[in-house]
C-alpha cells in the first residue's frame, strides 16, 4: 500500500511524485484537486416513467451512465525540448480508445476505472512555457463504475462439490433468548421463535464450530405479517470475542426467508472456533421465527439433476454488478452442448429454474414457484428423434378452489437436438399474494415425434443466457471470458481439452443475450448444464464497486 | 455496458453467426414488428472505425437479434452507414414475401392461390415453415406472376369473412387466422394514446360485388345505431370474383364489426416496465411481446377513452410494436391505430 494519495491515469502517476514526477495533478477552475478529486457522478441512463395519477416521476431500469471527469496536470520539463516531449507523450497517452485510471487513496485498496478517449487542451502560455510549465486540461469519461486492481477466483464441482453445512437446525434443546416451535419450522422438528418485543432476540450456545472454510452464513427468518425490519446476526467465539452485522431493511412474511450475511464480516471473530449466535430482528410488530442456521461455501450446489446444477454462488464481493468469465469442463468427460444463465439479481433463491423431468412432466410446488418475470422454456431431449415434428410445453397452474391456468409453448424442429428453445412465457400464470401458500405448476413437455426429454429449464429474460446446443466437435471444457472494453460481449471458447491450450472460438454456434455474464453484489445464482452431465464451473469476477474499492 | 439484447448476423441460409456485440459495443438497438406482417425494421449503432472492413456488415446477411434463449426478430441486413458511429440497419424477414412474385404451379395458375404460390417461392429460397392448410378466395383477375407473394398475401386475408391476417414469426414459421377474439393481456395506460378520433369510423358499408349472374352490384349494410352520425365507406371486394348475394352482405357485416361501434386511438401507447401484464397479473417482458394479440386497456383517465358508456372494456388487438432496448419502451399501436404509417404501410391488412 502506497504511504501517501496515488492517481495514475493512462499508465502516468498524477498524484503521488512516486514514479513519474513530471506530472502533477492541477487545480481545475471548476475545481480540481484542491477541492478533492471528483469522481463524477453516476446517473441513470433509463427513461422516466410519469404517472398522470401519482405525483412525481419514477426513474426505471439499471442502467447507469459513465462518469465524466474534468482534470488538469501540469507538465514539467527539463527544458524547452523536453517540454514538448512529455506534453505530447501524455495527450497521446490519453489519445487512446481505452485506458485505466486507478486512484489509490492513502492506505487504500486501488479502484480502476476504464475511461475512454479524452478530450484535451494545451493553453499556449509563454510565461509558464519559458518557465519549463505547460498545462493539460482535459475531460473522459470512465465506466460508472471502479474495479479492483485483482480478480477473485471460485470454484465448485457441479456433481459432488463443496456442499453447505447446518450450523444449527433448532430442532430441539433451549435457547438463551426465544423459545423452542415445534409447530411452525423451515425444516426439521422445530424452530426457534423470537422474544418478543420492540427488539426481539434468538440466541444460542453451540458447540465449537469451525467456519473458517464458509464464504456466507445464512438463517431463515419468518414474520406472522408482511414487515420491513432490520436482521443482525452476531456471532461469538470461544475466547469471547465477537461481531455483530447487520443487513439493513428486509422485506419479511409468512414465508420463510433466507437471510446471509459475509463470513468475511465477522471482523474479529476466529470462525474457527464459533461457539454464540444470536439473531435480532428490529423493530417490528407480532412474532418472528428463526430456522436453519447454515454456512455456505465460496459456491454450492442448490438443486442438481444428473444434466445441471442451479449453484448458489454467496457473498460476491463488492457494491455494483460485474462482469464474470466461467470455465466450464465435466472432468475431462465430453460435452455436445452447453446451457449457462446468470438469473437477475433478487431472483428468489428457492426458485425452480432447473428441474427434472418424470414421464416429460414436472411439478413445481408453491414454495419453488415465487416466478415473477418472462422465462426462455429450454427442454433438454434425452433421445432424440430426426424427422419434422412439434414440441409443445404445457404450463398448468393451480390454485385451491380449483383454480387452474393452462399455457402452451409450441416449436416445429427437425434434426437431432440437445436442448430445445421453446420461447417465452411470463410467469407465473397467474399472480398470487404470499399469503397463498397453495399453487402448484406443472411443466409438460411432448413430442408428436419419438424425443424423450430429461430436464427442462427456465431461463429468465432479464438475466444473460448462453447456449450451444451444437458443438462442431465434442468439447471438454468451455470458456466465457468477460469482455474487453470495447465490445459487448467476451468470446466464447471450446476446448478438446480441459485447458485453454487447444481453445477455439465457438461464439458462432452460441445463442447469448443480455450482455456478459453478470453478478450482483452478495448472493448470486448460477445455472449450468449440459445434456451430456452436470458439469463443474470456476467462476473469475474482478469486483466492481460504486465508489472506491474496498479490496 | 453492452445491449440487453444481443445481435448477430449469418450468411444467408444460417452458418457463419458471427456476433455483433463481440465486435464493438451495440447501443441504440431498436426492432418493430407488425400485424399483420411480422418483424418490420431494426436499428442500432456501433462504434467503429470509419474504415473498419468486416463481412459481419457485409449487406443482405442475415439479422437476429436474441433474447432469453430465442431469438425474437429476424431480418435481412442493410448497408451500414459509416462515421464516427455507424448506423445500422435491417429489414425483417416478413418484407421477405416482397422479393417473391407469386407464381402458381403452371401459367394458368392464380397469384393467390397460396398453397402453390408459397410452396413454389420456398422452391426458390423463401425458407418459410407453411401452415397445413390456407384459405382460398375465387379468383381470376389475378395471373401467376402477376402480383408478388405479400401482395397475394394481404389480398386473400383480407377477402376472407372475417377478414384473417397473416404473420411470419422469428422462426420464419408463416401463420394465417383471425385476430383474436379474446384478451390476453391488459395494458395499464397512463396515457390515452392521443386519445379517440372518428377517422375511418364507419357506420354504413356499402358492398360492391360481382354477383353470381356476373352483374356489378351493391349492397348496404349498416351499423345498428349511430351515436356520432353517419359514415359511409366503398368497400370494393370485386376481385375476389363471382358472390352469392350473402357472401357479400357477410362481408360488409366483417367489415363494420371492426371498423364501426366506437372511436379509434390517434397515437400508440408509450409503455414502461409493469405496465403491461398478462391476464393473470404478470408484468411481462417488453422485448418479448409481439403484435397480433388482443388486450384490455385499462386507462387511469377513462374518460379520454371516448366510450359513449363505461360498460364496454376497452379492448384492442396490437397491430404494430416498436422496442428500444436501452430505455426499455415499448410503443404499442393498435390495429384501430389511423396513423398513416400503419395505414399506407406494405403490411395493410383489413384492419
Amino acid at each position: 500500500m502506497p504511504v501517501s494519495n496515488s492517481l495514475t491515469v493512462a499508465g502516468l502517476e498524477q498524484v503521488g511524485d512516486v514514479t513519474d514526477p513530471e506530472y502533477h495533478l492541477g487545480k481545475h477552475t471548476n475545481g480540481g484537486q484542491g477541492s478533492g478529486l471528483d469522481f463524477g457522478e453516476i446517473l441513470p441512463d433509463t427513461d422516466v416513467l410519469s404517472s398522470l395519477l401519482l405525483d412525481g416521476d419514477i426513474i426505471t431500469g439499471e442502467r447507469t451512465g459513465n462518469r465524466t471527469w474534468n482534470l488538469v496536470t501540469v507538465v514539467l520539463g527539463d527544458d524547452r525540448a523536453d517540454l514538448a516531449v512529455k506534453v505530447n507523450a501524455f495527450v497521446q497517452a490519453i489519445n487512446q480508445d481505452s485506458y485505466q485510471v486507478v486512484w489509490t487513496p492513502e492506505g487504500c485498496a486501488p479502484s480502476v476505472f476504464t475511461a475512454s478517449r479524452a478530450t484535451f487542451a494545451v493553453a499556449k502560455d509563454f510565461a509558464k512555457n519559458g518557465e519549463l510549465v505547460a498545462e493539460v486540461v482535459y475531460s473522459f469519461e470512465t465506466g460508472p463504475f471502479a474495479r479492483s486492481l485483482a480478480p477473485t477466483s471460485t470454484g465448485v464441482s457441479a456433481t459432488g462439490g463443496p456442499s453447505s453445512l447446518q450450523v444449527d437446525g433448532m430442532n430441539s434443546g433451549s435457547f438463551l433468548a426465544g423459545t423452542l416451535d415445534t409447530s411452525i419450522k423451515y425444516e426439521g422438528a422445530g424452530s426457534c421463535k423470537l422474544a418478543s418485543g420492540g427488539t426481539q432476540v434468538a440466541a444460542r450456545v453451540i458447540t465449537s464450530t469451525d467456519l473458517s472454510a464458509y464464504a456466507a452464513i445464512s438463517v431463515r427468518v419468518r414474520a406472522g405479517t408482511n414487515v420491513k425490519v432490520n436482521v443482525s446476526m452476531t456471532l461469538t467465539d470461544n475466547a469471547a470475542h465477537s461481531a455483530k452485522v447487520s443487513t439493513g431493511q428486509s422485506h419479511l412474511n409468512t414465508g420463510w426467508t433466507l437471510i446471509q450475511f459475509a463470513a468475511g464480516s465477522f471482523i474479529g471473530v476466529d470462525l474457527a472456533h464459533v461457539t454464540r449466535w444470536q439473531i435480532v430482528v428490529s423493530t417490528g410488530t407480532g412474532h418472528f421465527w428463526v430456522d436453519d442456521l447454515r454456512a455456505f461455501p465460496a459456491a454450492s450446489v442448490g438443486n442438481s439433476t444428473p444434466e445441471g446444477t442451479v449453484l448458489t454462488v454467496p457473498a460476491i464481493l463488492g457494491s455494483a454488478r460485474t462482469p464474470v468469465a466461467l470455465a466450464v469442463d465435466r472432468s475431462g468427460m465430453d460435452m455436445s452442448s452447453l446451457l449457462l444463465h446468470s438469473p437477475p439479481g433478487g431472483q428468489d433463491p428457492d426458485l425452480t429454474i432447473l428441474a427434472g423431468l418424470a414421464f416429460d412432466a414436472v411439478v413445481v410446488p408453491d414454495a419453488n414457484m415465487n416466478y415473477d418475470g418472462t422465462y426462455s422454456v429450454i427442454a433438454f431431449v434425452g433421445l432424440s428423434d430426426t424427422a419434422d415434428r412439434t414440441i409443445t410445453a404445457a404450463f398448468t397452474q393451480t390454485a385451491p378452489g380449483g383454480i387452474t391456468e393452462v399455457m402452451t409453448l409450441t416449436v416445429p424442429v427437425t434434426g437431432t437436438q440437445t436442448m430445445i428453445s421453446l420461447g417465452e412465457i411470463a410467469l407465473p400464470l397467474f399472480t398470487t399474494p404470499s399469503e397463498n401458500v397453495g399453487c402448484a405448476l406443472q411443466i409438460e413437455i411432448a413430442s408428436d415425434g419419438t424425443d424423450t426429454f430429461t430436464d427442462v429449464a427456465l431461463c429468465d429474460t432479464q438475466g444473460q443466457t448462453v447456449l450451444i446446443t451444437d458443438v462442431l466437435v465434442d468439447a471438454k471444457s468451455f470458456y466465457v471470458d468477460e469482455p474487453v472494453p470495447t465490445v459487448g460481449v467476451g468470446p466464447v471458447y471450446a476446448s478438446t481439452t480441459t485447458d485453454r491450450t487447444q481453445a477455439v472460438s465457438a461464439i458462432d454456434r452460441a445463442l447469448i443475450s443480455g450482455g456478459p455474464m453478470l453478478f450482483e453484489p452478495g448472493d448470486n445464482r448460477l445455472l449450468v448444464a449440459s445434456t451430456s452431465g452436470a458439469p463443474n464451473v470456476t467462476v473469475t469476477y474482478t469486483p466492481a464497486w460504486l465508489d472506491e474499492a474496498l479490496v | 455496458m453492452s445491449s440487453r439484447l444481443c445481435v448477430f448476423t449469418e450468411q444467408v441460409g444460417g452458418g457463419d453467426r458471427i456476433w455483433l456485440d463481440g465486435l464493438a459495443i451495440v447501443a441504440g438497438l431498436r426492432y418493430s414488428k407488425t400485424y399483420p406482417g411480422g418483424a418490420c425494421t431494426a436499428s442500432w449503432q456501433m462504434t467503429l472505425n470509419a474504415l473498419a472492413r468486416h463481412r459481419a456488415w457485409a449487406p443482405g446477411r442475415e439479422v437476429g437479434i436474441a433474447c432469453g434463449a430465442s431469438t425474437i426478430w429476424r431480418g435481412d441486413l442493410d448497408n451500414p452507414t459509416r462515421g464516427t458511429v455507424w448506423q445500422l440497419s435491417a429489414q425483417g424477414g416478413a418484407a421477405d414475401a416482397k422479393r417473391f412474385a407469386a407464381l402458381a404451379d403452371d401459367d394458368t395458375g392464380s397469384a393467390l392461390d397460396l398453397a402453390s404460390v408459397l410452396t413454389n417461392a420456398n422452391g426458390r429460397g423463401l425458407g418459410w415453415t407453411l401452415p397445413g392448410s390456407f384459405p382460398t378466395v375465387t379468383d381470376s383477375t389475378s395471373p401467376s406472376g402477376s402480383i408478388m407473394c405479400d401482395e397475394a398475401l394481404a389480398e386473400v386475408s383480407a377477402g376472407q369473412t372475417p377478414p384473417q391476417f397473416w404473420s411470419v414469426d422469428a422462426n420464419r414459421v408463416l401463420t394465417i387466422g383471425e385476430s383474436p377474439a379474446d384478451s390476453s393481456f391488459i395494458l395499464l395506460a397512463t396515457t390515452p394514446g392521443g386519445g379517440r378520433t372518428l377517422d375511418q369510423f364507419v357506420t354504413d358499408v356499402i358492398v360492391i360485388y360481382q354477383a353470381a349472374t356476373g352483374v356489378i352490384k351493391t349492397v348496404t349494410r349498416s351499423a345498428t345505431s349511430r351515436p356520432f352520425g353517419r359514415f359511409e365507406y366503398v368497400l370494393d371486394i370485386t376481385a375476389q370474383g363471382l358472390l352469392p348475394d350473402v357472401q357479400a352482405e357477410a362481408a360488409g357485416d366483417a367489415y363494420l364489426a371492426t371498423n364501426g361501434a366506437r372511436a379509434k386511438f390517434t397515437d400508440p401507447f408509450t409503455v414502461t416496465a409493469g405496465q403491461l401484464l398478462t391476464s393473470g397479473g404478470q408484468p411481462v417482458d417488453l422485448a418479448t411481446f409481439s403484435p397480433g394479440v388482443r388486450f384490455n386497456v385499462i386507462l387511469t383517465d377513462p374518460d379520454s377513452a371516448g366510450e359513449v358508456t363505461l360498460a364496454p372494456v376497452v379492448s384492442c388487438v396490437a397491430g404494430f410494436t416498436d422496442y428500444d432496448v436501452d430505455s426499455g419502451v415499448l410503443t404499442l399501436g393498435t390495429t384501430d391505430y389511423s396513423g398513416d404509417s400503419l395505414s399506407s404501410g406494405m403490411f395493410a391488412g383489413a384492419a
